[in-house]
């Protein structure tokens, strides 16, 4: 964690060290705002709950660092549930539910005609993502009607990194306010080895299906306002 | 009492002709001096401090229902919103001589119609076209330029009763539906071809002016002005492409004892005036001046002149503003470029005021001009364009050249061939000669000495000549010495030398060459102390320097050059650290779509200029810039001194357009202007505008332009160019860039 804020310092710190005339909006370069997002469950969810889609909610500040360029920071934050499959079961499922935080830092490209932070742009991301599950514990019945074998309940931890590209519009209301909406997609890979039994293992196998092959495709509705 | 009238009759006669007599010395001793353009005085008509909106809305009302009634409705708000355009254009003049006069006219042609004289407003607009139009809302605005060509009163009243025919008959709605319905293909037009309704669209509009020359001429006849006048004014029309009065130039002008221009620059004889009246007139709005006239040669033939005048208010009068109209037509043909046509009709009007300092002026401000731009080419040689990082500009250089003589017709056609003739180096020591001779008649004029000094300028800079390429000696003094020296050698018995010989020959053909003119140009100016004293100053440091030929390059390498060029000047003219800054009106024009028809969407153009406008002291004010404005928009009935300041400004403005990136040739660097920037405290004027159309590939195209209005520079000229629409957080963010820069030190 210490080691991801460093890094999130060190790209302001570049932000402002790179800080040029840029006019911004009316001399306004900093945006404050909150987006949320969502995105539609495809791969491994919940059976009944398939169509649900995924909610993201997300804190962001930007900085407009060229004539139509900005810097993006976003920390987001999402919650999933999966179906893992618990071992020694022939394939009996539960539902866990997989959380994430997301640091995002990107950057904003605005149409070459227009000034930072107003209009339409496209957006590369980069994410470092920080998941984990709290599983409950569980006892695998045997054919005897007995138990096979006691799973206990615990915490596990999942990182991943990953990158996306998106495009929206962001408008000014009354030199104040902004209302920002767009679509991305993207990619995210989840680093898997840090289980201890075959019931993390099954736990980590079954995120990183969902999550790295179902893809980052997400609509986004942002507001927040020009801060300085 | 009979006998009595009688006996005093030649009396009479003797005062009549002792008071015109006066009276024409007062006109001509109010311009011996000088000469004041013309100003605005008095209120401000209502008419001038309406919106578009509100003018709109009062004729909206009557429109009435039919199968017109669309069209009636985009003619009303169209015609509104060109007339406010036209009456806030500075352009148009209140409450003075001329629309005083004019006006007079007016009552006296609607005197048995008092009703359609209150309808009738007519103004004044300072353009040297000899053109005068209407408005059906009953607006006539005559042009200075017809004034200055008019013969006599009856001639005007004649024009005012052709423009009053169009106001009455709504010939302009008119017009406008017939062109609709031709576009269309509807009504009688179905099926037609386009080319037959292209057709019929101009023989419908030449139909509308037969009409108001008829009419018009029975106006004419109500009254008392003389009907055969008419037919002079129709010559006024036929003739209108040349100067008001045909004088043979002579190239004595430009001379003194010294400077002695050579017979070879003068035409010995000029064109002869053609002015064909039976032109082809098929694509033209109004038909030739032949089938005018015979529309009302039966009529004017069969008409009465018994008793009828050519003036009923006042030849004097007349007389007087139709001077006044020539002295504003040389300023107006400066403003258009027009500087052979200037200096002419200055030449004109010098003859019969030779010492009046505006003409002078003007004579000098023509030669300046023509001048600098013969030695353009050598000046603008070598220079790249390049865009700077503050998307800064260049206007179109726009060199000016002296029309074909070939294509000029009359008097003036010498004046023409004269300045074509003079290479660049003679006609700036002519322009020197002519200019620095009216400094030292006028030596307090700022004007006068700022041209001296440009000219010595160019001179030394453009035309390498130094004090020592002009002799000292006069043509005859040189001739005295040679004889004297000649004699020396007939006399003596020692046979001649091969060099003294030749010398003796190269003085001889120097002497006898008009050629090298300008080498005695200055013999009387050079025993001025002022002026070598000038000219020294002008030429110190400065060396001879061989002429570059102009590279050859090849498109890769002029590709190469230039972006290098622009990589150097990244960031010059970026930041320009300007404190206060005079806005003019913003332009804000938004289009529409009409039936597959780009139109104008009036009001909402309206509105969002008064929107960019607030938007402009937002940004100003939120950067700290000190803003000071000239809204006619917000004009109340008493402020004729802004209304005023716009007109001059709108003048200032015109010339800079017309000059593009020519910075040295502009003349109208006035004391109105420095009047202006003294009472602003800024010499910055900004101009800001948008346009937006509903389609297209730069669906928004924004402006802004900064110019120094005392050296005239364009100091920023930005344009971008977007696909959007035209959101005001849009239009914001592009005009607190463009202050920005306006506003930043290059240091911070």
């Amino acid at each position: 964690m210490r080691s991801r804020l460093a890094i999130l310092i060190f790209f302001c710190s570049l932000a402002a060290y790179g800080q040029q005339q840029v006019p911004g909006y009316m001399g306004k370069r900093f945006t404050v705002g909150y987006s949320a997002s969502v995105s539609p469950n495809l791969i491994g969810q919940v059976q009944n709950n398939s169509g649900i889609p995924v909610l993201t909610n997300a804190l962001n500040v930007s900085y407009v660092r060229k004539k139509n360029k900005e810097w993006c920071f976003s920390l987001r934050y999402s919650s999933r549930t999966i179906l893992t499959v618990i071992p020694e079961t022939a394939g009996k499922t539960v539902e866990d539910k997989y959380q994430s935080v997301d640091y995002c830092i990107g950057s904003r490209r605005y149409n070459k005609s227009k000034f930072a932070p107003l209009g339409n742009y496209g957006k590369w991301e980069f994410m470092l993502s920080s998941g984990w599950v709290n599983y409950e514990s569980y006892q695998a019945p045997s054919a005897s009607g007995g138990t096979l074998s006691t799973y206990s309940g615990g915490h596990m931890t999942m990182d991943g990194w990953g990158g996306s590209y998106g495009r929206g519009v962001q408008r000014i209301i009354d030199d104040k306010f902004t209302l920002d909406f767009g679509i991305r997609a993207g990619f995210m890979f989840i680093r898997g080895d840090g289980y201890v039994n075959q019931r993390e293992a099954n736990i980590v196998s079954t995120v990183r299906h969902v999550i790295n092959w179902s893809p980052i495709v997400n609509a986004h509705v942002g507001v927040g306002f020009l801060a300085f | 009492m009979k006998i009595a009238l009688k006996r005093s009759l030649p009396q009479v006669k003797f005062l009549l002709a002792g008071a015109f007599l006066v009276l024409h010395t007062l006109v001509a001793a109010q311009f011996t001096k000088d000469y004041s353009p013309l100003k605005s005085s008095g209120t401000l008509p209502s008419e001038f401090l309406k919106t578009a909106r509100i003018l709109s809305e009062e004729e909206l009302k009557n429109v009435g229902y039919g199968t017109d009634r669309i069209a009636k409705q985009q003619f009303i708000m169209s015609s509104n919103y060109f007339l406010r355009d036209l009456l806030l254009s500075g352009d148009v003049l209140i409450n003075d001589p001329l629309s005083k006069y004019v006006n007079k006219v007016a009552d006296e042609l609607l005197k048995e119609d008092p009703g359609l004289r209150k309808e009738i407003h007519i103004y004044i607009v300072k353009s040297a076209d000899v053109n005068a139009h209407a408005f059906d809302r009953g607006f006539i605005f005559l042009n200075v330029g017809l004034l200055a060509q008019l013969e006599n009163e009856a001639q005007l009243a004649y024009v005012l009763a052709h423009e009053i025919t169009h106001v009455v008959k709504k010939h302009s709605v008119n017009q406008y539906i017939e062109n609709i319905r031709l576009e269309n293909g509807t009504s009688s037009y179905e099926g037609g071809s386009y080319e037959a309704r292209d057709l019929a669209k101009y023989r419908f509009s030449q139909e509308n002016e037969i009409e108001a020359d008829q009419e018009g001429l029975h106006r004419i006849k109500q009254t008392g002005y003389s009907i055969k006048a008419v037919n002079g004014a129709f010559d006024v029309l036929q003739y209108s492409y040349l100067p008001f009065e045909l004088v043979e130039f002579k190239k004595s002008f430009f001379e003194d004892e010294h400077l002695i221009l050579p017979d070879t620059i003068v035409l010995k004889t000029t064109s002869e005036i053609k002015a064909n009246d039976d032109y082809d007139d098929t694509k033209s709005t109004h038909p030739n001046i032949r089938k005018r006239r015979s529309a009302v040669e039966a009529e004017l033939a069969a008409a009465d002149e018994t008793g009828r005048k050519k003036y009923l208010v006042s030849e004097e009068e007349f007389k007087k503003i139709r001077e006044i109209a020539r002295f504003e037509c040389c300023r107006l043909y400066l403003v258009d470029r027009d500087y052979v046509n200037a200096l002419y009709a200055a030449y004109i009007m010098l003859e019969k005021y030779p010492e009046n300092l505006y003409l002078q002026k003007i004579v000098a401000k023509s030669l300046y001009n023509i001048s600098v731009s013969k030695s353009a080419r050598r000046r603008y040689r070598g220079k790249y364009e390049y865009n700077s990082y503050s998307n800064n500009a260049r206007l179109s250089a726009r060199t000016y050249t002296i029309p074909d003589y070939d294509k000029i017709e009359g008097a003036s056609q010498r004046l023409y061939y004269l300045l074509d003739q003079l290479d660049a180096k003679e006609l700036n020591t002519v322009a020197l000669s002519y200019t620095y001779r009216a400094h030292k008649r006028n030596p307090e004029d700022p004007v006068l000495i700022a041209l001296t000094d440009s000219l010595f300028s160019e001179l030394v800079n453009a035309n390498q000549l130094y004090p020592g390429d002009f002799s000292k000696a006069s043509k005859a003094q040189i001739k005295a010495l040679d004889t004297v020296r000649v004699n020396e050698v007939i006399d003596t018995t020692a046979e001649e030398s091969k060099y003294s010989k030749i010398k003796r020959q190269q003085k001889k053909t120097e002497i006898t060459t008009d050629e090298n003119f300008t080498k005695y140009a200055f013999v009387g100016l050079l025993q001025d102390d002022e002026f070598v004293d000038r000219f020294a100053k002008a030429a110190k440091g400065m060396t001879r320097q061989e002429e570059k030929k102009e590279e050859v390059l090849t498109y890769k390498e002029r590709k190469r050059r230039e972006e290098q060029l622009a990589k150097e000047n990244r960031y010059k003219g970026v930041f320009l650290g300007v404190d206060k800054v005079l806005f003019l009106e913003p332009f804000y024009m938004k289009t529409k779509r009409v039936d597959g028809t780009e139109m104008i969407n009036y009001f909402e153009s309206e509105e969002k200029q008064i929107k960019l406008q607030g938007i402009q002291r937002k940004c100003a004010e939120k950067l700290g810039l000190g803003y000071e404005t000239v809204n006619t928009k917000t004009l109340s009935s008493s402020d004729m001194d802004r209304y005023n300041l716009n007109s001059i400004l709108t003048d200032w403005l015109t010339e800079r357009f017309n000059h593009g990136d020519n910075v040295d040739e502009m003349v109208l660097g006035n004391d109105e202007i420095k009047k202006l920037v003294e009472q602003y405290g800024t010499r910055y004027l900004a101009w800001t505008g948008v346009y937006n159309e509903k389609k297209g590939r730069g669906r928004n195209t924004y402006f802004f332009i900064l110019f120094d209005v005392e050296s005239g520079e364009v100091m920023k000229y930005e344009t971008r160019y977007t696909r959007s629409r035209d959101n005001t957080d849009l239009i914001t963010s592009f005009v607190y860039n463009s202050l920005l820069y306006v506003v930043k030190k290059a240091e911070e």
